[in-house]
């Protein structure tokens, strides 16, 4: 039985944010080497995203920040009141 | 030195110093056009066109454009009249939630008027289709056929219009108190065993207004 920490991979860092397939083969001095296996699938993710900034004039609000964001939950009084999807 | 910055683009001013503190940047020196801030303060973020009204040949304007995520026009948002903060948080698929954004005081005004829906006559399901404006007819939206209750908040100015059945007559009212049918307001529209689409009369609100539609199959 191997195991790995799939973290540890040298290239782990250039691998994108998100969901991936692995697949593996056996090697053996004098055998051929083996198809490669099912593949299972893993999630690499991405820590927390940075606070968003608010900057107010007049009646519109503009939130810039992290450009991995996807949403914007917008909270009035501490009651969420909209989520807009980031354009 | 002007620099303008297309609509809708946020944008910060830094000063870039090249021989001495005596070129920075002063707010005096700096006018915004068409922006809703009016003071100028280092790093604030704003959008309009700027104008350097004392420039030297030393100085310079970075401008520097981070990606707007979202814009929202917070007096849509129905609040309440009175002073709200305002924070935000970001997600996205695989990642942790943000912590909070920074926060920001909107003062709400009431800007409009309540419209509510208070009594179906005659309703029938899958009858009439009912629409609502609040900008004179350049968009619609529809009227939950038999739902009562608040139709929409902070409207200025309010019409209807119905894609009748064939087979049914009926007409839009609005009242100023939902007791009574009265005092009347408004008599937005009316139809008669027709399928043609009748727009009604545009009102401009005053104050709260309460509707009453019917739609009687003959």
């Amino acid at each position: 039985m191997v195991s790995k920490d799939l973290s540890t991979f040298a290239n782990w860092s250039n691998l994108s944010i998100g969901q991936h397939t692995l697949k593996i083969k056996a090697k053996a001095t004098g055998y051929v080497d083996s198809d490669l296996s099912i593949g299972v699938t893993f999630v690499k993710y991405g820590g927390a995203l940075s606070s968003p900034s608010l900057d107010l004039f007049g009646d519109m609000l503009y939130v810039t920040g992290d450009n991995n964001s996807e949403y914007i939950d917008l909270y009035a009084d501490n009651t969420l009141e909209e989520t807009l999807p980031v354009e | 030195m002007e620099v303008t910055i297309s609509n809708g683009t946020l944008i910060k001013i830094e000063e870039e110093l090249e021989t001495s503190n005596t070129n920075h940047i002063l707010p005096s020196d700096v006018t915004v056009q068409g922006a809703t801030k009016n003071d100028y303060s280092r790093d604030t973020a704003f959008e309009g066109s700027v104008e350097l009204t004392n420039p030297t040949s030393s100085m310079t304007l970075t401008v520097n454009a981070p990606q707007i995520l979202a814009r929202k026009d917070l007096s849509t948002l129905g609040l309440t009249a009175g002073t709200h903060n305002i924070k935000a948080r970001a997600r996205a698929t695989y990642y942790t939630e943000s912590a909070d954004s920074n926060v920001v005081q909107y003062e709400a005004t009431s800007t409009g008027y309540n419209v509510y829906v208070f009594d179906w006559v005659g309703m029938e399901p899958g009858n009439s289709q009912f629409f609502y404006s609040t900008d004179n007819g350049s968009t619609w939206q529809s009227v939950a056929y038999g739902q009562t209750g608040l139709l929409v908040s902070g409207a200025s100015q309010i019409n209807f219009k119905v894609v009748p059945n064939s087979l049914s007559m009926g007409y839009v009212n609005g009242y100023e108190s939902a007791e009574e049918h009265y005092p009347p307001l408004a008599d937005f529209l009316s139809f008669t065993y027709t399928s043609e689409t009748i727009i009604g009369t545009n009102y401009i609100l005053s104050q709260d207004i309460y509707i009453s539609i019917t739609d009687e199959a003959d």
